[in-house]
């Protein structure tokens, strides 16, 4: 079967480390995994992968004009592939102004999406974006953040709609009219071949308990973070110091004031609490 | 009726329009290519392929941008054109002379690479990459030198009788996004916007292109990443024709000329120039660095 499998996550919540482990799964000789050279099929926001499709230039559109085109990109796309595709996807779940997905129905099998404590991708998230710890909480309880929004300059990636963290996580968890697998990374951490196997399953992936386990240590994040001290890693934003940090859970303790702590709780609490980040107390549980 | 035809030259053809196409070198002469508004259809008949926004068929090229236009090429030589009544005419244009134009090119058997070209003391120098990697705002850097425009873009070689590749200009704009332009010291407020409600514009650098074919001399693939400055290196034989295959500004849906001849084009032009890789930080301009890395690599 053909189709699209989207590996869906708002930032910083392990899809790079999930799509590691899918590019050694899928290999087909097993070779060494090659944090440069991943094995899934790129990203939704490709400006190549758009302008390529459409015969458009991209840039020669507004970004609303980009959204229209984009689901008929991703049918077109899971229509001519010969295999299943896995694309990385940080864009909300969201509908267009015609009431349509951006992310049609048609041509998607499915989606994993990857779930964070949002105290740790805070942390995570100012890191990555070069800014204090302040903003990047401010990005996440914001409903009309974006990647690549502004438009006074040609960004290398599309617009992509992220929507606040709590609205990221319910726009992917109830919005779709396909089948998705929610993971937590807490638990990719904690059972990570547990974690995997399932995942495996859900995309149809006849991976043998032992493939699974080598996937799990190939894509351990020593080895990625080593990788990309040795030859860097090319998706690594600008004003990052590494990409492959400290890939912890918990990392949040010793990073957020209990005022951040307290902001971020009371902003997203009901989806925190939904995917058991919050005990019945209102307590952090990571 | 209005009979007033408008003569314009790039790439090397002479083009008849119904109108006016600001930017474009106004020419004389019997036209290559005639542009008319007229009804276009909503799809071909015959169609072999049907995509998004287009549909091929027998020497028939049929795109449709929702609110803008269809735009229909006939053959080699004629380009039809039915705006819609909403549209405004900077839209309608701008993709007649980005999409309508490069399949036009292509169609006609010409060799394009995704780039921006421009002419330095006689000589070619390509600056290649992916989208949004700074190649016009290098060209329009370059031009503040004092050198010459030729092509954005869209990059038209073709070769000379001993088999040597020329570049053939375009037409005398880049076309840049406010933050490429503030940066270049022009005022946005002047410019006119390459579409109506986007903050791209199209910026008249340097002399008016010349309209003569060039030699091809130096090819820089420009890359983004996380270092921390400019830096150019030359590329071994192997990559130079890999950089310019990759580069190469070709549409799947067009068959056109065969893989062999495609190759064999890449291979002629590496053969005959000067390959570079120029990095540089993703964030900020660097334009000062990247010229003078630039003038000390065709000093050489």
């Amino acid at each position: 079967m053909k189709g699209i499998f989207w590996l869906a996550s708002y930032p910083k919540s392990g899809n790079t480390w999930f799509r590691a482990f899918l590019s050694r799964l899928l290999s087909q000789n097993k070779e060494a995994l090659d944090i440069n050279c991943l094995r899934t099929d790129g990203i939704a926001s490709s400006r190549n992968i758009f302008d390529y499709i459409t015969g458009l230039e991209a840039s020669d559109l507004s970004a609303a004009e980009i959204d229209e085109l984009r689901p008929k990109v991703y049918a077109y796309m899971a229509a001519q592939a010969p295999k299943p595709l896995h694309i990385k996807i940080h864009d909300a779940y969201t509908l267009l102004p015609g009431g349509q997905p951006l992310i049609p129905a048609g041509g998607s099998r499915g989606a994993v999406y990857i779930i964070r404590n949002p105290l740790d991708i805070a942390v995570s998230l100012a890191f990555h974006l070069g800014c204090n710890l302040d903003t990047a909480i401010a990005h996440m309880g914001d409903s009309e953040y974006c990647f690549s929004g502004s438009s006074r300059h040609l960004h290398s990636k599309l617009r992509q709609k992220l929507l606040s963290w709590s609205e990221h996580v319910e726009s992917w968890t109830k919005g779709p009219k396909f089948p998705v697998k929610i993971i937590r990374y807490e638990d990719m951490h904690a059972s990570p071949v547990e974690t995997f196997t399932a995942v495996a399953a859900f995309m149809e992936l006849a991976a043998k308990p032992a493939e699974i386990e080598q996937a799990v240590a190939a894509a351990a994040f020593k080895n990625l973070q080593q990788q990309e001290k040795q030859a860097g890693f090319q998706e690594k934003p600008a004003n990052m110091a590494a990409f492959f940090r400290e890939g912890k859970v918990g990392s949040w303790c010793s990073a957020l004031t209990q005022e951040q702590v307290l902001r971020l709780v009371s902003e997203h609490r009901r989806v925190m609490r939904q995917f058991g980040y919050l005990s019945e107390q209102g307590e952090p549980v990571f | 009726m209005n009979n007033k035809q408008f003569m314009y030259k790039a790439y090397g053809l002479t083009f008849a329009a119904d109108f006016c196409i600001p930017g474009l070198p106004e020419s004389q002469g019997l036209p290559d290519v005639i542009i008319r508004y007229s009804a276009v259809p909503e799809s071909l008949e015959d169609a072999i392929i049907t995509a998004i926004v287009f549909q091929v068929a027998p020497a028939k090229f049929l795109l449709n941008v929702e609110g803008i236009a269809r735009y229909l090429i006939v053959g080699r030589h004629e380009i039809i054109i039915e705006p819609c009544a909403t549209a405004d005419e900077t839209d309608v244009q701008a993709f007649l002379l980005g999409t309508v134009l490069g399949v036009l090119l292509q169609a006609r058997g010409g060799f394009v690479l995704h780039g921006a070209a421009v002419n330095i003391n006689g000589q070619a120098l390509i600056a290649t990459g992916v989208s949004a990697v700074g190649k016009s705002t290098l060209a329009a850097a370059l031009c503040r030198q004092g050198h010459e425009l030729l092509a954005d873009d869209m990059c038209l070689v073709s070769f000379d009788g001993k088999g040597k590749p020329e570049l053939i200009s375009g037409y005398p704009l880049v076309k840049l996004w406010t933050d490429a332009v503030e940066v270049l010291g022009e005022k946005t407020s002047l410019l006119r916007r390459v579409r109506n409600r986007l903050e791209k514009y199209q910026v008249p650098v340097g002399k008016k292109v010349s309209g003569a074919a060039v030699p091809l001399r130096w090819c820089v693939e420009l890359r983004r990443d996380n270092s921390k400055q400019v830096s150019i290196a030359k590329l071994p034989d192997a990559e130079k024709v890999t950089s310019i295959e990759t580069n190469a500004h070709r549409y799947w849906f067009l068959s056109g000329r065969d893989q062999v001849h495609q190759a064999k084009c890449c291979k002629q032009i590496a053969a005959a120039v000067n390959g570079f890789r120029m990095s540089w930080p993703l964030e900020g301009f660097w334009l000062e660095d990247m010229v003078k890395k630039i003038e000390g690599v065709i000093d050489k």
